[in-house]
């Protein structure tokens, strides 16, 4: 029983130190502890628990522990921050990348007193040098300017290595690092106070107490202080000591050389990488530091006698330290940064009229830049060091709208007509989209990317020519993009049919892409596919499965509403479809794309129960087709005729011939010409078929007679028994 | 016979006023009007009476005719008017219906921001999902080896060819072919090396804008976009303009909307924090119109880019990102 002082509630607990009458620290339902598990009530053991008594490792306050947390000195239902050291405030930042000063406290310290007209107050330094100076002791030579512009070195001796105060722990573990021993630990803070990443080497461990720092030659190695051996190549830029690499610069220390136990005398390193370099070397090795982040975002190289006085002063103070009078400087500062010319009418045409030259001024002060009047009743800016991002006058602009808050631009819809050119394809792709939902379709979105077995099992049926291939896919089993779209539809098909969806009909309208040669191509491509039935479900009626000839005449439809001329119907032979019940087609004698039923084949390998019929069409082609002004004409004013006719012929000649060579006779009264009926059967002999044409007649000009139509009609009639050797039935 | 005459009249009355059904009404014509009907045998056997008696049954019959004649063209009409229920049919059955589609839900988002930018004056453009590095990185002040180019989980295609991680390309695209002004917004696809989890995905939906003329202000940029943001979610939409950080723009704002989901108190897909980054903005940097050409002293303008899933996602409830990409058809009908 835990008595939480309002309350109490059965808590079961199994940890070794759990006694009556102890005191330690509930976790109620509801609650998460470290790693984010979440307490619920359940029952263990036969108990109803209601919540947990935690550790200092569910606390997240130790790497491990061994049963629950006791506590001393404060009553149940008291608030455990206090006892445990949990009653910092601690604020997550979002840095962006343009703000590499911000990195640390001390940057973001600045910015607050600036925005709040307070005070900044730096850490204290206290140095209290004594014995040999630091140059005596030690010496730098920068082989690689470019790599290294500039490199402080300070030494401390007599160090005793132990643990850091409590302080400097809870500090560290605030911010998610971890405790190793009061050198390290210092150099840590200082890097997390100023932003700028500083290294602590083993003095005597140091050849010739001498650092050099050169490129690497290409296949040098060294042991870095994770215990990795690593390869290097000219790439990356090398601090060694008289003789060997000591630390793979701004990314990572050396095992030769890190402190231990046995460490007495320190060299502290303050140094000023290039970014490029250090995000070069370092993305070769696979490895990202926090040291490594920070160089590569820029270091402010007019603070480092300050970064590195304030480390040796914490090594005097913590670690027992006596420090070496002056440093070794190698290297420049490289100067100031040449100062901006500010217009200040730039400022209120971008921000707004009100903003004055005083607000503007008072504005950049207090971020710390320089200004001063300047040339034609411009501003001249000096950029502080530390705003190695501000290099043109827009950055001096966001600095003043900074000042003045997002909040305090008033809002303005002027409205400028512009001419706008023709649409890009959209217009007519929405169109298509808008015909296939009127024909029951929903719309689906798929990955752009394909698998290599999907690519395979493709063969000839997506785009002609190479999948282009990823260097770097997401997931390994897809590093192709897309040659088609449908083998990522039949995936949707699949998960539909798996949670009972057997019915569909989907369509989409996306990118596929391809390589020819060496370019690397793309076009918009529609596929869809059905399965299931033909209809929806209905009492009284047995609804019919969905066969080829839906397909087709959704293709058919999908052409009417786009006022395209009916497509023609060819041979197909693409790996993925049953060959019997597939077919390719394309209007005005340029190929379209294909319909057809999945082979036995492709629906086992997507695993697939039912039929399935697919297309796949050019869209962008398909478009083309498109009309862009519809001609009006007039409606007839005289009625149609129909006439029937039952042509008996060989059970393998096609319809479509039939109609071709209705339509090939030009005879100028026929309007139309339909498949009414097919029938095979005992009436007939057998080898043939009976195939029923409803054939319509009209003029635009009179009222056809009887005889007019009947002669029309028998002159097809005639032609087609010849044609096809036919009888009428 | 003429009191006989009378009772059939009564009769006939009686049934033609009663009969249901149109077809009842033919039965009832047939009795008493038909070839076979009393009236008509009394009608043939005229010839065999009297004279006298001949022509007072005979005008009583033909009275009673048209008397009859009448009540039966009245009563059709009524039957008619009424329409004739058919029998048997349970009205409370489904009806057979056709299939029915409907756009993905990004569609349909996409759709509705393109319109109300078309209202503000924007056109739609377009570019390839395969971009080269020029147009999606260097064009856009993001210099290769700068640490900027972390914010984009590149997929590389080789040294040179990547897929396109935001709709920026399409503005330098534009930006090269044509000279201001320039008012355009560019949907698309985009992609990053990212893992997907609810509220990220490898490849996801944006729209961005860009308008590009002489003297255009800060404000501006914050006028179309509050004017946008309360066409798509209404009048009490609050909003937050935070500075950003894009390179391609100079100021660059981050603009929240508070969490419709959850109305701020914090819920999955705000994380937590009551607000929902929906639009990165600004102002375009000199350095971007260098790369395309234009004179940076001559001309400004802003750009924004929104991740329509976000917006999508924000407008229907749903909160898992992979649920767009599933299509799971359950999804689609019921969004
Ligand atoms: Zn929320």
């Amino acid at each position: 029983m835990v008595d939480w002082g309002s309350g109490s509630s059965t808590v079961v607990c199994g940890a070794p130190n759990v006694h009556a009458g102890m005191t330690s620290v509930l976790a109620p339902p509801g609650s998460v502890i470290a790693g984010g598990h979440r307490i619920t009530e359940q029952t263990i053991r036969g108990r109803r628990s209601h919540g947990m008594l935690v550790s200092a490792q569910e606390l997240g306050l130790e790497e491990s522990s061994e049963g629950i947390i006791e506590l001393d000195g404060i009553e149940p239902g008291g608030d455990v921050r206090s006892p445990l050291g949990l009653d910092d405030e601690i604020i997550d930042l979002d840095v962006q990348p343009n703000r590499p000063d911000c990195l640390g406290v001390i940057g973001v310290a600045r910015e607050v007193a600036a925005l709040t007209g307070s005070e900044l107050r730096l850490p204290r330094i206290d140095l209290n040098e004594a014995g040999r100076t630091a140059a005596d002791m030690a010496s730098v030579k920068i082989e690689d300017p470019h790599g290294c512009p500039r490199y402080i070195a300070r030494v401390i001796s007599d160090v005793t290595i132990g643990p850091s105060p409590a302080w400097l722990a809870t500090a560290l573990r605030s911010v998610g690092s971890r405790s190793i021993n009061n050198i390290v630990d210092i150099t840590n803070f200082v890097m997390l106070e100023f932003g700028h990443p500083i290294h602590a080497f083993d003095y005597d461990r140091l050849a010739e107490h001498r650092i050099v720092v050169r490129r690497a030659r290409a296949g040098e190695v060294m042991v870095t202080l994770d215990d990795v051996e690593r390869t290097l190549t000219s790439e990356h830029l090398l601090i060694c000591d008289g003789k060997n690499p000591v630390a793979l610069a701004g990314v990572m220390g050396g095992a030769d050389s890190e402190v231990s136990e046995a460490t007495r005398n320190i060299l502290l390193e303050c140094a000023w990488f290039d970014p490029v370099v250090v995000r070069r070397g370092a993305w070769k090795l696979g490895v990202r530091t926090e040291a490594s982040q920070r160089f590569e975002h820029g270091v402010d190289a007019h603070a480092m006698e300050m970064i590195a006085a304030r480390a040796s002063s914490l090594m005097a103070q913590l670690a027992g330290g006596k420090v070496a009078p002056g440093f070794v400087d190698a290297g420049t500062d490289g100067g100031a940064a040449p100062a901006i010319t500010l217009d200040v009418r730039s400022v209120a045409s971008m921000l707004g009229e009100d903003v004055g030259r005083d607000e503007i001024v008072a504005a950049l002060t207090s971020f710390g830049f320089g200004v001063a009047d300047g040339p034609d009743g411009k501003l001249t800016v000096d950029v502080p060091p530390h705003r190695a991002d501000v290099t043109v006058e827009a950055d001096l602009i966001e600095e003043v709208l900074r000042s003045r808050g997002y909040e305090d631009v008033p809002p303005e819809v002027p409205f400028h007509s512009i001419d706008v050119p023709p649409d890009a394809g959209v217009g007519a792709r929405n169109r298509v989209l808008d015909a296939m939902v009127r024909l029951g379709f929903y719309e689906v979105m798929t990955t752009s990317f394909m698998s290599e077995s999907a690519s395979g099992r493709l063969g000839g049926s997506g785009v002609q020519g190479e999948p282009i291939v990823l260097s770097n896919p997401v997931n390994k089993e897809m590093p192709f993009m897309r040659t088609a779209i449908m083998p990522s539809l039949l995936d949707v098909v699949r998960r539909n049919r798996n949670v009972g969806e057997k019915d569909l009909r989907i369509v989409e309208l996306g990118k596929v892409f391809w390589k020819d040669g060496d370019g690397l191509r793309e076009r918009w491509a529609l596929a869809g596919a059905l399965s299931g039935l033909a209809g929806r479900h209905s009492w009284g009626e047995t609804p019919r499965s969905i066969d080829f000839f839906d397909g087709k005449g959704i293709l058919w439809a999908l052409a009417e509403a786009l006022d395209i001329d009916t497509p023609d119907t060819a041979c197909y032979d693409g790996r993925l479809l049953d060959a019997g019940a597939s077919a390719g087609f394309s209007v005005r004698g340029e190929g379209l794309g294909f319909l057809g039923m999945l082979s036995k084949k492709a629906l086992a390998a997507w695993e697939l129960p039912d039929p399935v019929f697919v297309f796949e069409i050019d869209l962008d082609r398909l478009c083309g087709f498109i009309p862009t002004a519809v001609e009006f004409k007039e409606l007839p004013r005289y009625p149609k005729a129909r006439r029937d006719v039952a042509l008996v012929i060989g059970e393998r000649s096609a319809a479509g011939d039939v109609l071709a060579a209705v339509e090939g006779l030009g005879e100028p009264l026929l309007v139309d010409a339909q498949v009414f009926d097919i029938y095979v059967g005992k009436q007939l002999p057998p080898g043939k078929k009976s195939l029923g044409f409803g054939l319509t007649y009209m003029s635009r000009e009179r009222t056809l007679t009887d005889e007019e139509v009947d002669e029309a009609h028998s002159r097809i009639v005639s032609h087609l028994t010849r044609e096809f050797d036919a009888a009428l039935r | 016979m003429l009191d006989r005459l009378k009772e059939l009249g009564r009769e006939a009355t009686a049934a033609l006023q009663s009969a249901a059904t149109l077809m009842e009404l033919e039965s009832v014509r047939v009795k008493y009007l038909g070839r076979k009907s009393e009236l008509n045998q009394v009608s043939r056997g005229l010839k065999d009476l009297e004279s006298d008696e001949r022509r007072s049954v005979g005008r009583a019959v033909n009275e009673l005719k048209n008397e009859l004649g009448a009540l039966l063209e009245q009563s059709k009409e009524r039957l008619e008017s009424a329409g004739e229920p058919s029998a048997g049919l349970d009205l409370t059955l489904p009806g057979r219906m056709p299939w029915v589609g409907g756009k993905h839900p990004l569609t349909r988002t996409y759709e509705r921001l393109e319109s109300i930018f078309r209202g503000l004056g924007f056109e739609v453009a377009l570019g390839p999902d395969v971009e080269d590095d020029f147009h999606n990185f260097d064009a856009l002040n993001i210099p290769a080896d700068h640490p900027a180019r972390d914010g984009w989980d590149t997929i590389y295609i080789d040294d040179d060819s990547l897929l396109r991680t935001h709709m920026s390309p399409v503005q330098i695209r534009v930006m090269e072919s044509r000279k201001p002004p320039i008012r355009i917004i560019a949907p698309g696809r985009v992609y990053r090396n990212e893992s997907a989890d609810a509220s990220h995905g490898s490849e996801f939906y944006q729209l961005e804008g860009l308008y590009v003329d002489r003297d255009v202000r800060f404000g501006e940029l914050k006028g179309v976009l509050i004017r946008f943001m309360r066409e798509l979610f209404g009048e009490n939409v609050t909003l937050r303009f935070r500075a950003g950080f894009f390179p391609f723009t100079e100021p660059s704002t981050e603009v929240d909307v508070k969490c419709l989901i959850c109305q701020g108190s914090g819920c999955s897909v705000c994380s937590g924090t009551g607000w929902v980054e929906l639009l990165g903005a600004g102002m375009v940097d000199p350095r971007v119109f260098e790369a395309v050409g234009y004179d940076p002293g001559e001309f400004s303008g802003y750009a924004f880019g929104l991740g329509v899933d976000r917006i999508c996602m924000m407008m229907t409830g749903t909160d898992d990102i992979r649920l767009f990409l599933e299509n799971d058809l359950r999804f689609l009908r019921q969004i």
